[in-house]
């Protein structure tokens, strides 16, 4: 922590007031951010990523103390604390996952191996991402349930009993138990819950009938074998927090999910699997919250780090959320169902390496030095050009000022390795390589946004951009040409929104149960009784949580389409099915489908196949943080410096300004450069800039304009 | 280096942003498309392509992400022979900017009857510049078989309604006379409406987006790039080209006779003949067309050709013509693999997955960076249907089979998967069908010892099992009995693949050929998909990984024992010193 926030005197201020500190918590390869608020005051902080894997949370850990410190309060103080993880995400990539039994159906024992029998496409060489669970740990037991939920084999409880006394004294962590049509009869998965319980006492279990009751063996299973292979990982990881309970923390800690919202430690621990997308998400639920308060309802958000894009479209303020989603470095035709934020992600970061291949053509990824050892520039050994080399020797990363407070630049060994890869074999002067290299770049993120959006049936040119990130501000506005989108807006703190996000985001969980009826002759009181079952099991979370069921926000739709289909249209409905409610839901169906995709057939079969409810709660904190902020503008300084920046081919003068000293109302022109602890921002020549009321950047064409 | 023209050195940059500009929009061509298509089966298998060519025309760029690798070369060979064949019959009709030629004709550029092909010329300010193409399998063009794919079929004519080239739309409209009288030979006319639509509509996007482009960067840098994406890809291939020994390579695969086939043998004849910068894939040798629809057209031949030949190229270069500029192919009409009028061909693409198994055998023996052992071979495809003695309603249902996929120089080939031009077609979950139709699937597991050994094992092929509830008719194009997919460089060949009725006839197991067959309710079919091929000497897989392999179920005790020279206590640890002993005395006998 080497550069003071500017807000520090304000938020002393309203600490000696006594005023409840709310922190938020990323942690990335390279920094960990802290976010703490004091009322509506906001500080950010970045310290440095040390521990990585299950040690990890030593980062946050320090972090908090180093914080509190620097800040002046105590841990007592504290009455919000959440975090966002990659704890989830890395044991899968890096293959640290918990050792896990999985009891499944005799003769399905393959299908979290077979992946709905996925190849890799275009390759002779091909290789398929390995199970969560090795064969040998995959155990099948003679039952059988059929399509109709009746028991057609019955459990063989001496098999179980064999398998289970087999594993007694091995190693394994924890059991997953998944059999085929148990969303529909759940019998026999409790019936081997109970024999594993009285087997082991504290083994770990999840089961697919409460934790994924859809159909689709695969997708049950994956979901249920990952979740039961990160509990163990999860726990102790949360574990370790007790050291900052001893240190006088009392406040309930919660962990961001994929979905959106945060769930607590406790039931963290028993659903994992859920915050598996924990980074990504809680930047995108920031970049919704400041998209509404600038009045945008569109926005596409994008966040680049080291490695990757992680680009998303938020529609009319929303952030959406599919059911189910696909697991990193798993193909998306076997999901897991899941609630998650619809994010794609595209491999351009600011470690992405330019490489110029046999024919003397240059790429930009999808390999990247991610953030160890990162850029040449970092002087951490790094010996391949990236893309932050090449805004190193733009002139657009300066290296008067350390990146994050923390990483001193060094533009000559940026300058050595774009020279040795791109620049000689291109023949062409390293400054034009750079530029290749941005261009190349913004360039593959542009085509990857636009496949998102007609993959989604949006025009882009119709958005704003939003990016944050580390190295999204110094690639939005050329990636925003690409796409044809003439605004772009960088929120206050864009290198640290992720952490921001989880200040905002809601509690939140979703349950499902797939039925699959004809919606011509459903029985409306079983539906309901489904409906009410998760509403049940709703309250009991949140009870646990300690949110009152009153505050609760229950919403339900239903997955509807043709029978015969593959695939479902989710439908919204009230909170309480009757006949009526049926054939309303069936005609916004009809609806629906001819909005979607261009023809309704009212005369076919309508199959209700699986039932939502999410459950949300919205904390009263969130509103202050909506108010423009209290804190006192410091009067605009002039350009800190100028320097020599390469663009449209040419060296060119910029000013360069600090973030924190731009006053709102007040337009600049570029070419500038804006500096702040967390971000670097360039405008390029022919755009204009502003800070809005809520301290947002706001930059458009100057072309547009007129 | 390669060099290359002063077109891409000159703007490398430029070159790689307008490249990769230009890939985007056949990707959007192919969004476009499964997103307004009307069948589910397109929206969620997306059995479909899109192209770009130039004005020549020679493909430049496809979808290849948002589009499976079935119809790589469909389109490829199409456009020429259709514009050509248009042209000369129809001299006053020229096309005109908005008109699109349609055709399904597996004798005019293409496959079966079902893919249909929508061509629309690209014009800027009233210069041809191009072709935007898309073709698309659609759900049901008449004929003797629901859906189209019938194994007894005698002649073409028996396999649906033919398309030749005609204009079907003007002025970016669909002619209502011609879309009434093709959807009045559909059992799905719906469907198959909905989905020329969307063919139209990705079409209209195309030309749009390359308005886009041409606006921005200008006419002549646009037409130049398409250019130069040629020349990258010919040069990616020559390059490769360059590295292979001269000589001649030849492979033959002998496919024993079934009822396609009528009685005969057929052989797939191929011989690589490399000269310097001359490569010639001649397949001169191969047997005759044959009597039922497992022949191949020209199209089906030019997709595996340039499967195998993209495979090589890598991920980064465009699937294009460029990749066929350096190359002669010879694959004489008449045959199985070139197929004439009046054959019936609505099967053709289990012959043209053989001859993908053909070419990486023998690119294999050259061109060691990408070599791997067999797969499958053949497209695995069956179909039940019957009546609900309950309800009196009919049911249907089509599937096919991943099998084991080849091994290669670092890794074991996959276990139970859709490969090669299959790749991306997803399997349908069991609580899916068992929903939908009355059968039960009792399993979908893995074959122990179906791979074929090596120092990298081939991967396993599946086993399904159905148990129906109600008698069904069962239609089938039968696994080869005969076909081993093989191993290379010393590994064995995958298991053969075969479909069973469990307890009937003979051993009480009743072998499957192709055709139809009444299976009773009750009664259990298992089908069997054919392992990989292995790579490498199996004395020299290393020894743990034999033993995880026993210990996971994917190779017996016995085969770690007698095939890779490993022997295991019982309760399943390596025993060094026993096998040590094997292996040495193994490699005794070799020397």
């Amino acid at each position: 922590m080497s550069e003071k926030p500017p807000t520090n005197n304000n938020l002393q201020s309203s600490i000696q007031e006594r005023e409840d500190i709310k922190i938020g918590i990323d942690t990335g390869g390279t920094f960990v951010d802290v976010v703490v608020a004091v009322g509506a005051d906001i500080t950010v902080m970045k310290f440095p990523s040390v521990y990585h894997g299950e040690e990890g949370a030593h980062n946050l850990h320090q972090a908090i103390v180093d914080a509190s410190r620097e800040l002046g309060f105590t841990l007592h103080d504290v009455d919000i604390l959440r975090f966002g993880t990659t704890l989830a995400v890395n044991a899968i990539l890096e293959r640290k996952l918990a050792k896990t039994l999985l009891l499944t159906t005799e003769g399905y024992r393959d299908s979290i191996e077979l992946l709905r029998q996925w190849a890799p496409q275009y390759t002779i060489t091909g290789e398929r991402p390995r199970p969560f669970i090795p064969r040998h740990l995959r155990e099948e037991v003679s039952e059988r349930i059929g399509a109709s939920g009746r028991v057609i084999v019955p459990l063989n409880v001496e098999q179980v009993q064999s398998i289970l006394s087999q594993y007694q004294n091995s190693d394994v962590e924890s059991v997953a138990i998944s059999l085929v049509f148990s969303f529909l009869n759940p019998a026999h998965e409790e019936q081997i819950e109970a024999m594993v319980r009285a087997n082991w006492s504290n083994m770990e279990i999840s089961r697919s009938s409460t934790l994924a009751p859809e159909m689709g063996e695969t997708e049950r299973t994956l979901t249920t074998a990952l979740n039961a292979s990160l509990i163990p990982i999860t726990k102790r990881y949360l574990r370790s927090f007790d050291s900052l309970k001893g240190q006088g923390l009392t406040c309930p800690i919660f962990v961001m999910q994929s979905n959106g919202g945060v769930i607590n430690e406790e039931l963290a621990g028993q659903r994992p699997v859920t915050t598996i997308m924990s980074g990504p998400t809680a930047g995108i639920v920031a970049a919704g919250f400041v998209a509404r308060n600038a009045g945008l309802p569109n926005v596409i958000s994008m966040d680049v780090g080291g490695t990757s894009c992680d680009a998303a479209l938020i529609v009319n303020g929303k952030v959406p959320v599919a059911p189910e989603g696909a697991v990193p470095g798993y193909p998306s035709v076997s999901p897991i169902k899941v609630a998650m934020s619809e994010i794609s992600s595209i491999a351009i970061g600011g470690g992405s390496i330019a490489w110029v291949d046999d024919v003397g053509v240059l790429h930009v990824g999808p390999e990247s030095q991610g953030s160890m050892p990162g850029p040449a520039c970092y002087g951490r050994g790094g010996n391949l050009p990236t893309v932050t080399d090449a805004n190193v020797v733009l002139g657009i990363i300066g290296s008067s000022r350390k990146l994050g407070g923390k990483i001193k630049v060094q533009p000559q060994l940026a300058w050595d390795v774009i020279s040795e890869h791109v620049a000689k074999p291109l023949g062409l002067s390293v400054e034009d390589a750079a530029a290749g290299i941005i261009r190349v770049a913004t360039n593959t993120i542009a085509n990857e946004m636009r496949l998102m959006s007609v993959s989604r049936g949006i025009d882009p040119r119709e958005f704003t951009l939003l990016p944050f990130g580390g190295a999204g501000p110094n690639l939005a506005v050329p990636a925003a040409a690409e796409l044809g989108v003439t605004e772009v807006i960088i929120p206050e703190y864009p290198g640290a929104l992720s952490a921001y996000g989880l200040l905002l985001a809601d509690v939140r969980h979703d349950y499902a149960r797939t039925r699959a009826v004809d919606a011509a002759n459903a029985n409306v009181d079983e539906l309901e009784s489904l409906f009410l079952a998760m509403g049940e099991q709703a309250r009991l979370d949140s009870n646990l949580e300690g949110i009152p069921s009153g505050e609760l926000h229950l919403s339900r739709t239903v997955d509807v389409r043709y029978k015969g289909q593959l695939y479902c249209l989710p439908i919204p409905c009230s909170n309480h099915i009757t006949e009526q409610e049926m054939v309303r839901v069936t005609e916004t169906f009809h609806q629906e489908h001819g909005r979607v995709y261009g023809y309704s057939a009212p005369g076919e079969a309508v199959q209700f196949v699986t039932l939502r409810l999410t459950c949300s709660f919205h904390p009263s904190h969130v509103q202050r943080l909506a108010e423009p902020s209290h804190k006192s503008m410091q009067d605009s300084v002039g350009p800190v410096e100028s320097r020599r920046i390469y663009i449209g081919m040419k060296w060119v003068n910029s000013k360069v300004m600090d973030r924190h000293n731009m006053r709102s109302g007040s337009e600049i022109a570029g070419p500038i450069v804006i500096e702040q602890m967390d971000a670097t921002t360039f405008i390029p020549p022919g755009y204009v800039a502003e800070v809005d009321r809520r301290k947002n950047l706001r930059i458009r064409s100057a072309m547009m304009d007129r | 280096m390669i060099t290359l023209s002063s077109r891409i050195s000159e703007d490398p940059i430029l070159f790689e942003v307008l490249k990769s500009g230009l890939q985007n929009v056949a990707e959007e061509m192919a969004l476009t498309l499964r997103k307004t298509a009307y069948s589910p089966n397109l929206r969620t298998r997306g059995d479909m392509t899109s192209v770009i060519f130039n004005a020549e025309p020679a493909s430049v760029v496809q979808a290849t992400r948002y589009a499976p690798p079935v119809h790589a070369g469909t389109v490829a060979s199409i456009v020429p022979r259709v514009l050509q064949w248009y042209e000369s019959r129809h001299p006053k009709d020229a096309l005109q900017p908005g008109d699109m030629l349609c055709t399904n004709d597996p004798f005019i550029g293409g496959t079966h009857r079902p893919d249909t092909t929508l061509i629309m010329p690209y014009y800027v300010s009233g210069h041809l510049t191009g072709y935007v193409v898309n073709v698309v399998h659609h759900t049901d063009i008449g004929g003797n078989t629901r859906g189209g794919l019938a194994p007894d079929a005698r002649d073409c004519f028996e396999e649906g309604l033919n398309i030749p080239p005609i204009k079907l739309v003007r002025n970016n409209e669909i002619d209502p006379q011609i879309l009434t009288l093709i959807c009045g030979n559909s059992r799905t006319p719906e469907d198959f409406a909905g989905d020329l639509r969307a063919q139209v509509a990705a079409n209209i996007t195309g030309a749009r987006r390359l308005n886009h482009l041409v606006e921005r960067y200008g006419f002549s840098t646009v037409t130049d790039t398409m250019e130069s994406t040629l020349e990258y890809t010919r040069a990616k291939m020559c390059s490769i080209i360059s590295t292979l020994p001269n000589g001649d390579f030849r492979k033959r695969m002998t496919l024993s006779p079934d009822s396609c086939s009528g009685g005969r043998e057929v052989d797939l004849c191929l011989s690589i003949i490399h000269r310097d910068d001359k490569l010639t894939l001649d397949f001169t040798g191969t047997s005759p067309q044959i009597s039922g629809p497992r022949n191949a057209t020209l199209a089906n031949s030019i997709t595996a050709i340039l499967y195998v030949l993209k495979a090589m190229v890598g991920p980064e270069v465009p699937l294009n013509r460029g990749l066929l500029d350096p190359i002669e192919v010879v694959l004489p009409p008449g045959t199985v693999i070139n197929a004439l009028p009046p054959v019936p061909t609505s099967l053709c693409w289990d012959i043209s997955a053989s001859l993908v198994e053909l070419l990486i055998q023998v690119f294999s023996e050259i061109y060691p960076e990408r070599s791997a052992g067999a797969s499958k071979g053949v497209v695995a495809n069956y179909g039940f249907n019957g009546v609900e003695s309950a309800t009196g309603k009919p049911f249907v249902w089509y599937e096919s089979m991943g099998g084991g996929t080849g091994a290669c120089s670092t890794h074991d080939g996959i276990d139970g998967a859709q490969i090669h031009i299959q790749a991306g077609s997803p399997d349908v979950p069991c609580e899916e069908v068992e929903m939908a139709v009355p059968v039960r699937q009792m399993r979908l597991q893995f074959i122990e010892d179906s791979g074929g050994a090596g120092e990298f094992r081939g991967g396993l092929g599946l086993a399904r099992e159905y148990e129906f509830l109600e008698d069904v008719a069962f239609s089938v194009t039968r696994f080869d009995p005969l076909w081993t997919p093989p191993g290379i460089r010393g590994g064995l060949p995958g298991a053969p693949g075969r479909h069973v009725i469990v307890g009937r006839g003979p051993g009480e197991q009743e072998i499957l050929t192709t055709g139809t067959v009444l299976i009773k309710a009750s009664e259990r079919l298992r089908i069997e998909t054919p392992g990989g091929g292995g790579y490498g000497d199996p004395v020299h897989r290393a020894l743990q990984a034999v033993a995880d392999d026993v210990r996971s179920g994917k190779v017996s005790v016995e085969a770690a024992r007698d095939v890779y020279k490993v022997v295991l206590t019982p309760s399943g640890e390596l025993d060094v010193a026993e096998t040590n002993k094997l292996r040495s005395s193994k490699e005794e006998v070799n020397t």
